[in-house]
């Protein structure tokens, strides 16, 4: 007896070991429709399944945790005015804890910095003091806020998740502003900033804070394109249609060639009850249809390319169909919010491994992807002295063969060497003939040169076949009869 | 005949429905939009549609020719659309336990109709004033069916 109330107890012993603490990044508070992270501590022992809900998203994933090792996971959550976390160990009852977050319908100002020194203050932002440990460890939650100043004295205290992500968020355009840096943290961070450094300031004092954040507010990064425009750069994606069609248009001809043969009731009811049953099957064995459109721009003279991309996957099947995500692309988030997905987040590689949603025919499961990548390729434009336009390759490596954007037209661009010149013109040039150039036109401005190029995207394991990136960059103009 | 008659009225209905459907999912597929829904009201006209068409020819031919004349018409109205309705299935909300349960109905349906014919065959010895009075009951069953289809409507919004 005493056996069996040690085994019916273990259980419970299990379950009330297991603790689980939810802290939201920046002390909770968000804005609508943005991304924030959740750090999870779970302290217990076994294997834990977490799963993070709300209104909005759904998360589930899976974590070890040993009595001398508690778990910590940073997961990106969409906002929400209350997270729910349940972590459950083997078969031991659920624990759940409940965040509430303030989502905020003023811009927010994010200021990191020690206690004493007092916030600087932006007209129309809610301020948030913060210390460095409400700082998020994913770049998308800085999403939830519009502008961060950070004290140079505070960046030691970020761990290196911390700093990835603030680098991460430097990258991607976020208006930040540096206060006390010293002149290798400010080059370090003026190095890995995107749309040229123009979203970050750094200042000595905390007293040009709010000036150096008003003037950053004042500009307006241009974003990637949006996933519509993206989605019209493949179509859309009539397989299954196409699929469906035939397979209707084959049954019912073998349902009229059966009636020729015979006109007996059952043998007919056999027949399209087969048939039903077979088009099914044919219909739901086909793979899921896949499509990615990767669209990259640098302005001029910028060492970072912004990204938007669309990963498109045409389900076939009904029942749970499950979409990969791609490891290479930053910052995964539905492009049309689906209160029926449910995320995977892997616990190992602080990322989403997979989307998994109740598939249908027909169904689509649109991701987004934003981030930012290196790019050496660089032009400047000038107006030579004969009054032509002159445009020079001012990057270190050789252009490959591309396209030429200029006042409106396209034109094919060969393979130009650093600092060789291409003359601009109009003539033996064309309109926009396709869906790729028109967007590449409709993102550059009348009076000033670009380039593109298609992308390789051999490095983006599992890339779908159906698959277009492309990258532009823009041309500085340079002074007349100024070489570039 | 009967039969032969019944598959070619079940596959123009089903070819009307399914040409409507896919016209439809074609457009949200470039619109970027949920198809889900068309397949639902696709499931739904077909649920109404064959048991309308089904009142006036099974009556008519069982009136005319008995019983068994009239339910050889009248399953063949349901059966034609099987592939249709496995197809619509998988792309709609709707559960298998519903749909089967439509499709049972339905059958169920084509079973009984052709019964108020044969009665009406036996009770008018004229076979022409019975066939006639055949398809004016069945036409009235028919309107009774538009008239009940709101109680298994599913939601389609709008």
């Amino acid at each position: 007896m005493l056996l069996g109330l040690l085994v019916a107890a273990a259980p419970a012993a299990r379950a009330a070991a297991l603790a689980v603490e939810a802290v939201p990044a920046w002390q909770g508070w968000s804005r609508p429709g943005r991304s924030t992270e959740l750090e999870i501590r779970l302290t217990g022992h076994g294997d834990a399944a977490v799963t993070v809900a709300s209104d909005v998203q759904r998360i589930v994933t899976a974590v070890t945790v040993s009595a001398d090792r508690p778990a910590r996971l940073r997961v990106p959550v969409a906002a929400a005015p209350t997270v729910t976390v349940s972590a459950v160990v083997d078969d031991g009852p659920p624990v759940a804890v409940t965040a509430a977050l303030s989502l905020s319908e003023s811009p927010l100002l994010a200021w990191v910095a020690s206690r004493e020194e007092p916030p600087p203050s932006v007209a129309g932002f809610r301020t948030l003091s913060l210390t460095p440990a409400a700082l998020p460890g994913n770049a998308a939650a800085y999403a939830s806020i519009d502008a961060l100043v950070i004290s140079a004295g505070t960046l030691s205290a970020l761990d290196e998740e911390q700093m990835v992500a603030l680098l991460g968020h430097v990258a991607t355009c976020g208006n930040t502003v540096l206060v006390g840096a010293d002149p290798d943290t400010a080059t370090l961070f003026a190095a890995g900033a995107g749309c040229g450094g123009r979203a970050l300031g750094v200042v000595p004092d905390t007293v040009g804070a709010g000036m150096a954040v008003a003037r950053l507010l004042q500009q307006s990064p241009r974003e990637p394109p949006r996933a519509s425009s993206l989605a019209a750069l493949s179509g859309a994606d009539f397989t299954s249609w196409r699929v469906v069609l035939a397979t209707l248009a084959g049954c019912a001809a073998l349902l009229l060639l059966g009636v020729v043969f015979t006109s007996s009731l059952p043998l007919l009811a056999i027949l399209a009850g087969t048939l039903a049953l077979a088009a099914a099957w044919f219909v739901q064995s086909r793979p899921t249809a896949a499509r990615l459109a990767v669209w990259a721009e640098a302005g001029p003279g910028e060492r970072l390319a912004r990204y938007g991309a669309l990963q498109r996957a045409t389900v076939q099947q009904r029942g749970t169909a499950v979409v990969d995500v791609h490891a290479e692309l930053a910052a995964p988030t539905a492009c049309r919010e689906r209160r029926d997905a449910t995320w995977h987040w892997d616990a190992a590689q602080r990322r989403f491994a997979r989307i998994t949603v109740p598939g249908r025919l027909f169904d689509s499961v649109s991701l987004c992807y934003s981030g930012s990548f290196p790019v050496a390729r660089s032009a400047a434009w000038r107006m030579a002295d004969d009054g032509r336009a002159v445009l020079r390759n001012t990057g270190p490596s050789e252009w490959p063969a591309g396209q030429l954007l200029w006042r409106g037209t396209v034109r094919a661009l060969p393979g130009v060497a650093p600092g060789a010149d291409v003359m601009l013109a109009t003539d033996a040039a064309d309109g926009a003939t396709n869906a790729v150039q028109r967007l590449a036109l409709s993102r550059t401005s009348p009076n000033d040169a670009a380039l593109l190029w298609p992308l390789d995207l051999g490095t983006v394991a599992g890339a779908p076949a159906h698959s277009q990136a492309w990258l532009l960059v823009a041309a500085g103009a340079t002074a007349a009869g100024n070489s570039p | 005949m009967s039969t032969r008659l019944g598959l070619t009225l079940g596959l123009l209905l089903a070819s009307s429905v399914a040409t409507w459907w896919l016209a439809a999912v074609r457009g949200v597929l470039e619109a970027s939009g949920d198809p889900a829904l068309l397949a639902t009201q696709a499931l739904f006209a077909l649920s109404v549609a064959r048991p309308m068409v089904v009142s006036v020819v099974a009556s008519r031919a069982a009136a005319l020719d008995g019983y068994a004349a009239g339910m050889r018409a009248a399953l063949p109205v349901v059966i034609a659309a099987w592939p249709l309705v496995a197809l619509a299935w998988l792309a709609s909300a709707d559960s298998l336990v519903r749909t089967v349960a439509i499709e049972t109905a339905l059958a169920g349906w084509a079973l009984l109709t052709p019964l108020v014919g044969h009665v009406l065959g036996r009770g008018l010895r004229d076979r022409a004033r019975a066939a006639s009075v055949a398809t004016a009951v069945g036409v009235a069953l028919a309107c009774a069916v538009w008239l009940l289809a709101a109680t298994w409507r599913p939601e389609l919004g709008g």
